[in-house]
C-alpha cells in the first residue's frame, strides 16, 4: 500500500481537530475525532448498530436491484429501437431531472409508510440512470462488430445478445455503479422520515434529535463506511464482469 | 466463368452539407476476379475503396451495375471483411479462440465448431505460427490481433475475403511480418482475396493483379499483372523488376 494513501484521511482528521480547537463550531455540536471515534467502537458492538445497517443494507439493495431489472431491459429496448426511443425521450429526460426524493411523499401515498416506499423511491432514481446508460451503451455498440456478426449469418437476435449486449455492458455497468451510489443516498434521507423504526438514516437523525451528538458522528460514519463499502465491492465485481472496459 | 463479375457498377451518396447535391463515390466501375485470385487495389486516400469493399461484401447498396460473386448477389454469397482497425472489429470479451470460432458459435455453424477447432489448429501448425489465443484482445499486440481477425474470416470460409488496408495500423516491421504470413496463409488455403492499400511496395508485393484506382469517382485506371513468382519472398522488394514495376504504377496513378 503506498503511504500516501493515507495522507488525505489524516488531513482530515488534523483539519478536525483543527475546526474543534478552534471552537469555531460550539463544541456541543461538535466532539473531537477520538471521541467519535470511541462512540464508533462502542456503537460497533451493539446488535441495534446492526440491526439498523441490515435495515438499511437490505432496502438500498432490493431497490438497487429492481432498478437494475426495470432499468436495463427499457435502456436496450430504447437504445436499439430509435422509434421508442424518440418517444420515451422526453419524459426519461424530465424524470431524471426530477430530484427523486421529491416524489417521496407522494410514493408513501401510494406504499405506505413502510419499506416499500423507500424502495420504491429508489428504483425511481436508479433505474433512470441504469436505462439511460444502456442506452448510450446500445447507441454507442460498434457497427464494425455487428457488419462482422452480420457477415458470419448472424441473425437479428444472435447480433443483439452476442454483440451489442456486449459491447453495451461496460457502459451499463457504469450507470449501476453511480445508481448504486444513489441508492444509498435515496436510502439513509428517505430513512429519516416518519415510520421508520431501523435504518441508519434513523439513528442518525434520531440522534440529532435527542442531542447524542456523539452517537450522531458515529453513526454518520458508518452510513459512510456503508456508502464506500458498497461501491468498492461492486468496482470489483464490476472488474471481473466487464474486464475489458477501458482496456 | 469469373469468381467475381463487377459490372458497371455506380454508387453516390448524399454530399455533406449538402441535402440534394450526390457525390458519385463509384463511376461505372468494371472488374473480374478470377477463383484464388489476389487482387490489390491502390489508389488515393478517399478514392472510394471501403465503399467499394462494402459493396462487393453486401453491406452497402449500390445505385446501379452488377456485382456477382460464384453467379450470386453480394447478400446471398458468403464474404468476409476484415478491417483496418482491430480494436474495433475484434470481440473484447472474447478471448483469442472465441473470437476466431465466433461465426462457430452462432446457430448456423454451431454444430461445427469442433471440426473447425481441428481446422484451425491444424492450420497454426502447418503454418508454424504460434498466438497466446487463450488472452483477450486487449493482452495481445496489435499485430497478433489482426492475426486473430484473419484467421476468425478464414475460418468460415466465405466465398471471398476483403481486406481493408488491414496492415496499415501496425508498425513497419510487423507490418512486413504480417505480409510475409498472409502470404503463407493464401498459399495453403487459396481463398480470393481483395486487399485495398495505400501502400504501392505491399500492393505488388502481396497482388497476382493489381488494380490502380482513379480518385473520386473510383474506376479501374488500369490493371497490372504482377510477375513475380510465387511462394514470394521479401528479397523481391530490392530487385530492379521490382522498382521499375513500382515506378510505373506510381506514374499510371499520378496522371
Amino acid at each position: 500500500m503506498k503511504k500516501e494513501l493515507l495522507y488525505g484521511p489524516l488531513g482530515v482528521v488534523i483539519l478536525w481537530y483543527l475546526t474543534f480547537w478552534s471552537r469555531i463550531i460550539n463544541p456541543l455540536f461538535l466532539p473531537p475525532p477520538h471521541a467519535a471515534l470511541v462512540e464508533f467502537c462502542r456503537m460497533m458492538v451493539t446488535l441495534a448498530v446492526w440491526k439498523d445497517i441490515g435495515a438499511s443494507l437490505w432496502r438500498i439493495l432490493a431497490g438497487f436491484l429492481l432498478a437494475a431489472v426495470l432499468g436495463i431491459p427499457i435502456g436496450l429496448l430504447m437504445g436499439y429501437y430509435h422509434k421508442v426511443n424518440t418517444a420515451m425521450e422526453l419524459v426519461i429526460d424530465f424524470f431524471r431531472s426530477l430530484p427523486a426524493l421529491a416524489i417521496f411523499p407522494m410514493l408513501m401515498f401510494f406504499f405506505g409508510i413502510g419499506d416499500a416506499a423507500k424502495i420504491a423511491t429508489a428504483v425511481f432514481a436508479c433505474s433512470l440512470i441504469i436505462a439511460v446508460s444502456a442506452i448510450y451503451g446500445v447507441t454507442g455498440s460498434r457497427k464494425t462488430r455487428q457488419i462482422v456478426a452480420f457477415l458470419m449469418e448472424a441473425n437479428r437476435r444472435e447480433i443483439f445478445r452476442k454483440v451489442i449486449l456486449m459491447d453495451a455492458l461496460p457502459q451499463i455497468f457504469v450507470g449501476m455503479r453511480t445508481s448504486l451510489s444513489l441508492a444509498v443516498v435515496v436510502i439513509v434521507v428517505t430513512e429519516m422520515f416518519i415510520g421508520t423504526n431501523w435504518g441508519i438514516g434513523h439513528r442518525i437523525f434520531e440522534a440529532q434529535l435527542t442531542y447524542r451528538v456523539r452517537e450522531m458522528y458515529a453513526a454518520i460514519i458508518i452510513a459512510g463506511l456503508l456508502g464506500y463499502g458498497l461501491n468498492k465491492g461492486f468496482v470489483a465485481f464490476e472488474r471481473k464482469v466487464v474486464h475489458w472496459s477501458g482496456k | 466463368m469469373a469468381k467475381i463479375t463487377i459490372q458497371n457498377v455506380v454508387k453516390s451518396y448524399p454530399a455533406q452539407n449538402h441535402d440534394r447535391e450526390l457525390v458519385r463515390v463509384l463511376d461505372a466501375f468494371t472488374l473480374d476476379v478470377a477463383e484464388s485470385e489476389f487482387i490489390t487495389f491502390f489508389g488515393p486516400n478517399g478514392c472510394g475503396k471501403t465503399t467499394l469493399l462494402k459493396v462487393i461484401a453486401g453491406v452497402e447498396p449500390f445505385d446501379s451495375g452488377t456485382v456477382l460473386i460464384d453467379s450470386m448477389t453480394p447478400d446471398q454469397a458468403k464474404t468476409g471483411l476484415i478491417f483496418q482497425n482491430f480494436s474495433d472489429s475484434l470481440m473484447p470479451w472474447l478471448n483469442g479462440w472465441d473470437n476466431v470460432l465466433f461465426a462457430y458459435t452462432l446457430q448456423k455453424r454451431k454444430h461445427e465448431i469442433a471440426q473447425a477447432r481441428d481446422r484451425l489448429t491444424r492450420l497454426l501448425t502447418d503454418l508454424g505460427i504460434t498466438l497466446p489465443l487463450e488472452n483477450y484482445p486487449y493482452q495481445m499486440s496489435g499485430g497478433q490481433q489482426q492475426f486473430v481477425a484473419i484467421l476468425r474470416t478464414l475460418i468460415y470460409q466465405p466465398d471471398v475475403i476483403l481486406m481493408d488496408e488491414p496492415f496499415s495500423a501496425l508498425d513497419h516491421k510487423t507490418r512486413a511480418f504480417m505480409q510475409s504470413t498472409l502470404l503463407d496463409i493464401w498459399q495453403h488455403e487459396k481463398p480470393t482475396v481483395l486487399f485495398v492499400s495505400h501502400d504501392i511496395e505491399e500492393a505488388i508485393f502481396l497482388a497476382d493483379r493489381l488494380a490502380l484506382l482513379a480518385p473520386l469517382p473510383t474506376t479501374v485506371a488500369a490493371t497490372k499483372t504482377i510477375p513475380f513468382p510465387r511462394p514470394r519472398k521479401r528479397d523481391v522488394l530490392e530487385t530492379d523488376d521490382f522498382f521499375h514495376l513500382k515506378r510505373e504504377c506510381l506514374r499510371a496513378v499520378a496522371m
